[in-house]
């Protein structure tokens, strides 16, 4: 305890003794106990896990959208538990981009008008342009214009890695990237993930149950029994 | 009713038939009513105590005023009453006011009032008929007529008349009803003098 | 203002969802902004027409002059402005001024209304000149300085004059100058006997006849300035019309008149008529938002997803809600503009429509302060309806994003009641604004809140009831019926979706069901049912033993006597037994002082009739027995009384009341209870015996005559003269005619209301269907998917949809007899008739619309690529 700091400064992301449960009918059901877990900056990091292992709470926790009972998460030097819902909002606009199973992109919004989302969240006057960048970095440039539903499962998981990257986040959260899309397609997304991550310098947090794709990264962890388990 | 009426009929049969005691049929239309007063402050009521306390108990007064009632209902409602077991001395006959201020026939009312007194007469019934006046705005014509009508059937029917019912109480806003025209309890009050005034000497 | 910005991006990217947003707002916001103007300007026909009757605003007489300080008094009261003017009014002799001295010429009675210049100040008397022909003169004006009159037709039949000739009134001559052809001030309530003519006030004075004893009315009438706002006019005329009251209640023989007072029919039927209109105004505005709460939740709850994402990307939940919040706005926003728009364009047809009926000269504008609402209500209260549903969202998490079964869009029940909790309130408040009745707008939140009731209990009903149902047609059928059976399943299943669409549905089926209902119950009134009985004339002073020779004189005349009904004059001594006099002193004052006087007074005509006529309804009890009173049968005779009599004298059902006929005691038992209907038009009494009771009691006979042309009646008056001098003749046609008129013109108003707001209502749950039809297209694209055929997939949707359109229209059908009744006992004097066919029709209608409109919405679901259909969803 005397200089804490010194180890957590070189981590990008500090997770101590967290815990957290959910009461179903009554019962009270641990997911998470006193969980540890560090990451250091442009690590790549696989969390494998069955069913129920508490992976979803696990991310919902280290984006700042649900909050631990115990413990301590700090992110990029933050303590993300003593926050305010306008700071983690603020955290996660510039520290923290998410990719989805289901891509979650706004079905009502263009390609281009999802990208530039997060940097007009943020402030950003440019956000076009750099949107279109993007979009282009995922070979996406010649589809901007178009909305969500006239695009391919593909092509819609490339747009939300375009939209979770629009504002270099330092960590990246990504969960199942291809497990809503066919082997092929899925693929190519993921080299398209770990291409853009590796330029960028980002830790990617990459939730799966693809143990091929969990080898590609630097660390890989299993989640069991509340706790991560390294494995070799 | 008509059982109810019969079986009067057989019960008081035999009431005096004699008696110097009068029984006045007041036989009119609102103005013997009491329009919208209560019927004891209206004059045939009044009348009424005034024979009792002079003749007793059995003396009476009876009210029978419709109104809106015209004088071509005087014979047959002088039939109705005849009907009755009480023995009728004497009849005022306060009838003819709705006539004028319908503007009808004067002559048409003249008839129907002696055809009443006739009645009346055929019964030895003694009567008083009530001289009535006609707001001067039914122009002069009529007005004139009118007035002259209960005269003229005095004279010739020889029966004693009220030279003006309404005599002293026509035309005071403190003696008539809001809608000016019938009197009130007090208006009625008078009224009962003049008519007691023209009643006594024939009784 | 990215918020802002992309709000107007969503907007733009959805334009098929947008549009029909935005026309679903305008839908109910047109019904809102047509209703107001159609009202007002069916107000403002009709308070026309009663002005007309009055001729003034408002109008004070007495059998007296009145004195300085009275006028000064009222006076005081009006405006800057304020018009004024004299009348003076009486009857008199009047006779033709002839040559031949000797004889003096026929007088008849007259009625005299010596007026100033500037009469009337409302409407026109219609006259022609002394040519014959329409003339259009200041006839009035002509008077002031000539001695000129303008009479009533009946005056030249009765007195053989010609126009040009000469009458004279006391002392002076006036020459008739021309002939009425219409008067709008001839009163419906005092029937007159005495034909009509008008002189200069100021010559008055020279015919002699206004002197001390002369029964003259002296009035003084006002006319208020033009005031801009119709409803701002209405509230300041009530006003006036207390403070002129408040003014006269010591002075007990003057006379307070106002247009809305002028004639009891008439108010009563323009205070119905009022009501009415509030009502379907208030059903338009709680249809619409019914409607514009249901799409707004149904798109906030698609929304939800968009709120978690946003957040997952970094913005705040405040400002996230913001994107649906301006999004809301701007759309509400569209709507009213749209709604505005679309009435600007509908109105004038509409006036087209009406104007044979409220005459040409009214005019339907746009109200302003509707426009002001509409575009209030579209704007904010569109993203106040969605408020709750933002509030409820507090507790939900954007964590759930990463669950692979998440449902962000599950509301509670009690969730989507709260959201409807603040939109419904101001629903409420609008409304009772716009029906300017709080009493009216409490009694519908009551009603409405007692409808979700029944409906949400009639609802759990439904599903506890299905799951036995499927049972027993899988054991009928088998597996064949696996797309009913799976209707049926999913039914029972989706208890909150359901109940919500059902309670919806029913809601609506209720409302727009207890529309036609009210509109048949009052057109039933106001309409009379069979023309030919409308009387014409009225007899009065018939005497008994003239009863027979009358009916022949009428019979061989050809004109049907219509009735000859006995009045008899009696006061009421005893009521079970119990002197009157103490019981009467108790009770309430009357608003009508004649009224309370004739109580007092308690002496009233009865009457003999042993059937109710046509003209009455059974309102409480039965029908007499016998027509003829049997002692055999009865104790006692039997007795029926007027309903609102009976409740003025405290008089029940049962009770026996002891009448004093010149003499005589009579006794009867109150068998029943009856309502005169408005358009009857025929004698009605307060107090009727069963035939054969007091036959022999004085008595006078009331006729009837039906309507007959002017030279009929003109020869009839002059033969009754002749052989029946006492019979005298109320032409009351013209009164009738003009009563039937209005009556007519505002059962018409009536029925355009509830046809308006019939289309409002079906618009309205077009939008819920479609809305819903959206609902169930994911589940129609799996189905699809699974290999469902297409029949089978239709006839899966279709089961649902007609389950619950079956049930929610009908439950609303039998509230809305519940609800027409309701208003009908509170609001319009307990007029009732069971309007089966009104009520059910609409309902009918309801559950038609639903099916074909799910039928339609799911070929078009079905049509579409089901992976489309899917990922849209997903």
């Amino acid at each position: 305890m005397s200089h804490p700091s010194g180890n957590l400064d070189k981590s990008v992301i500090s997770v101590v003794n967290v815990g957290k449960s959910y009461s179903r009918s009554g019962q009270k059901l641990s997911v998470l106990a006193n969980l540890n877990f560090e990451a250091g900056a442009a690590q790549t990091i696989a969390i494998t896990g069955p069913s129920g292992s508490g992976k979803s709470t696990l991310l919902g926790l280290l984006a700042g959208l649900d909050e631990p009972e115990t413990g301590t998460i700090r992110m990029d030097g933050v303590d993300l538990t003593n926050m305010s819902q306008a700071g983690l909002a603020s955290f996660r606009a510039k520290t923290v981009g998410i990719v989805f199973q289901q891509f979650h992109l706004l079905q009502t919004l263009t390609a281009l008008e999802n990208v530039s989302l997060p940097l007009e969240i943020a402030g950003n006057k440019a956000a076009e342009a750099e949107a279109i960048s993007r979009l282009e970095a995922v070979g996406l440039g010649t589809r901007a214009n178009h909305l969500p539903s006239q695009l391919s499962g593909g092509e819609c998981q490339r747009v939300a890695i375009a939209r979770a990257l629009v504002v270099r986040p330092k960590i990246l959260l990504a969960d199942e990237p291809s497990g809503n899309l066919d082997a092929k397609t899925g693929e190519h997304v993921t080299d398209l993930l770990f291409d853009l991550v590796r330029k960028d310098g980002t830790t990617l947090i990459l939730v799966t149950h693809n143990e091929e794709l969990a080898k590609r990264c630097d660390h890989r962890y299993q989640l069991r029994d509340g706790q991560l388990h390294r494995m070799l | 009713m008509k059982w109810i009426l019969s079986s009067l009929f057989f019960l008081t049969i035999s009431s005096t038939a004699f008696a110097a005691v009068p029984v006045v049929l007041c036989l009119g239309d609102s103005l013997t009513e009491g329009f919208e007063i209560s019927p004891d402050t209206a004059f045939p009521a009044l009348l009424d105590k005034r024979l009792k306390e002079k003749f007793g108990p059995k003396a009476e007064a009876i009210n029978a005023g419709i109104s809106g009632a015209t004088s071509a209902s005087g014979p047959s409602r002088l039939k109705f009453q005849l009907k009755s077991p009480k023995q009728l001395t004497h009849v005022i006959l306060a009838l003819g006011a709705n006539d004028g201020l319908r503007g009808l026939p004067v002559a048409a009312m003249k008839k129907n009032l002696e055809d009443t007194i006739k009645i009346a007469k055929e019964n030895r019934i003694k009567v008083l008929l009530a001289g009535m006046k006609i707001p001067p705005n039914y122009g002069p014509g009529y007005a004139k007529s009118f007035e002259e009508a209960y005269k003229k059937i005095g004279r010739e029917q020889k029966v004693a008349v009220i030279p003006f019912l309404l005599e002293g109480v026509a035309a005071h806003p403190n003696l008539t009803l809001p809608d000016g025209l019938h009197p009130n309890p007090k208006g009625h009050r008078i009224m009962v003098e003049t008519i007691w005034k023209n009643l006594e000497p024939i009784l | 203002m990215i918020w802002r910005r992309l709000a107007w991006r969503e907007i733009v990217n959805t334009p098929k969802f947008s549009l029909f947003f935005i026309l679903n707002i305008a839908l109910g916001l047109t019904g809102f902004i047509t209703v107001s103007a159609l009202k007002s300007s069916v107000d403002q026909s009709l308070s026309g027409k009663s002005r007309e009757i009055l001729g003034a605003d408002i109008a004070v007489s007495a059998f007296r002059a009145l004195t300085q300080e009275e006028i000064a008094g009222f006076d005081a009261f009006v405006p800057r402005g304020t018009q004024t003017a004299e009348e003076f009014g009486w009857v008199s002799m009047v006779a033709a001024v002839t040559k031949a001295s000797n004889v003096p010429p026929p007088a008849r009675l007259m009625e005299i209304r010596a007026v100033d210049p500037t009469f009337p100040f409302y409407g026109q008397v219609a006259f022609t000149g002394e040519d014959g022909k329409p003339s259009s003169d200041a006839i009035f004006r002509r008077m002031e300085q000539e001695s000129v009159a303008l009479a009533a037709p009946e005056l030249y039949f009765q007195l053989d004059l010609k126009p040009g000739q000469s009458v004279k009134i006391g002392d002076q001559a006036f020459r008739l100058a021309g002939t009425i052809v219409s008067d709008p001030s001839t009163s419906s309530a005092s029937f007159s006997i005495a034909p009509r003519i008008y002189i200069g006030r100021n010559w008055a004075k020279q015919t002699g006849l206004i002197q001390r004893g002369s029964r003259i009315t002296h009035a003084r009438q006002y006319a208020l300035p033009n005031q801009p706002a119709e409803s701002a006019q209405g509230s300041s005329q009530r006003d006036l019309e207390i403070k002129f009251k408040d003014f006269a209640k010591t002075r007990s023989d003057l006379r307070v008149r106002s247009h809305t007072s002028a004639t009891d029919e008439l108010g009563r039927v323009l205070k119905f008529l009022g009501d009415y209109l509030g009502i379907v105004a208030l059903i338009a505005i709680i249809l619409s938002g019914i409607g514009g709460n249901f799409l707004i939740l149904a798109h906030v709850r698609t929304k939800i997803r968009d709120l978690a994402i946003l957040q997952s990307i970094g913005a705040r939940p405040s400002s996230a809600r913001w994107i649906i919040g301006w999004q809301l706005i701007i759309l509400g926003f569209g709507g009213a503009v749209c709604a505005v728009a679309i009435a600007a364009i509908l109105l004038p047809s509409i006036r087209e429509i009406l104007a044979p009926f409220l005459g040409t000269a009214i005019t339907v504008t746009i109200q302003k302060d509707s426009v002001v609402t509409a575009l209030i209500m579209g704007t904010l209260g569109t993203p106040i309806a969605a408020l709750p549903v933002f509030l409820h969202l507090e507790g939900m998490s954007a964590a759930t994003l990463f669950r692979e079964h998440q449902d962000p869009s599950r509301i509670k029940p009690l969730g989507w009641l709260m959201a409807a909790l603040p939109s419904t309130a101001i629903i409420f408040g609008l409304a009772s604004w716009q029906a300017r009745s709080p009493k009216a707008g409490i009694l519908f939140l009551m009603i409405t809140g007692i409808a979700i009731l029944i409906l949400a209990g009639s609802g759990i009903l439904l599903l506890r009831s299905l799951g036995p149902f499927s049972r027993l047609i899988k054991q009928k059928t088998g597996r064949k019926s696996w797309p009913i059976l799976m209707a049926l399943r999913h039914t029972r299943r989706s208890g909150q979706t359901l109940m919500v669409s059902f309670v919806t549905l029913g809601l609506c089926a209720a409302l727009i069901s207890a529309v036609p209902q009210i509109q048949a119950i009052l057109t039933s009134e106001l309409t009379s049912s069979d023309k030919t009985v409308l009387p014409g004339l009225f007899l009065f002073d018939i005497q008994p033993e003239q009863e027979a020779p009358l009916r022949q004189f009428l019979e061989s005349r050809n004109l049907s006597s219509g009735s000859l009904s006995p009045l008899i004059r009696a006061r009421l001594d005893r009521i079970n037994d119990k002197i009157t006099g103490e019981t009467f002193d108790n009770i309430p004052g009357t608003r009508e002082r004649q009224t309370e006087e004739q109580f007092k007074n308690r002496t009233y005509n009865l009457s003999v009739r042993g059937r109710l006529t046509a003209s009455e309804v059974l309102a409480a009890g039965r029908e007499f027995e016998t027509v003829r009173y049997d002692p055999s049968k009865q104790d006692i005779p039997e007795i029926s009384l007027e309903k609102r009599f009976a409740e003025r004298t405290r008089i029940n059902l049962g009770d026996i009341l002891e009448f004093n006929v010149q003499g005589i005691s009579v006794k009867g038992r109150v068998v029943n209870l009856r309502r005169v209907r408005w358009a009857s038009f025929q004698p009605n009494f307060f107090v009727q015996f069963q035939e054969g009771v007091i036959d022999d009691a004085p008595r006078t006979y009331l006729g009837t005559v039906g309507q007959t042309d002017f030279e009929t009646t003109q020869k009839l008056q002059r033969e009754l003269a002749q052989s029946f001098s006492n019979v005298s003749i109320v032409d009351v046609k013209a009164s009738v005619d003009r009563i039937l008129n209005i009556s007519q013109q505002v059962a018409l108003a009536i029925t355009a209301m509830a046809l308006l707001c019939l289309l409002a209502g079906m618009g309205v749950l077009t939008a819920i269907t479609l809305q819903q039809s959206r609902a169930r297209s994911y589940e129609t694209a799996i189905l699809k998917v699974l290999g469902a055929s297409f029949r089978e997939v239709y006839v899966r949707v279709l089961g649902e949809a007609a389950i619950v359109a079956f049930f929610a229209a009908f439950t609303g059908l039998a509230i809305s007899f519940g609800i027409a009744w309701i208003l009908s006992v509170f609001i319009f004097d307990g007029v009732w008739v069971f309007a089966v066919s009104a009520a059910v029709v609409p309902a009918l209608l309801i559950f038609t619309l639903t099916l074909i409109i799910t039928m339609a919405a799911s070929r078009i679901a079905l049509g579409t690529n089901a992976r489309n259909l899917l990922q849209s969803e997903s």
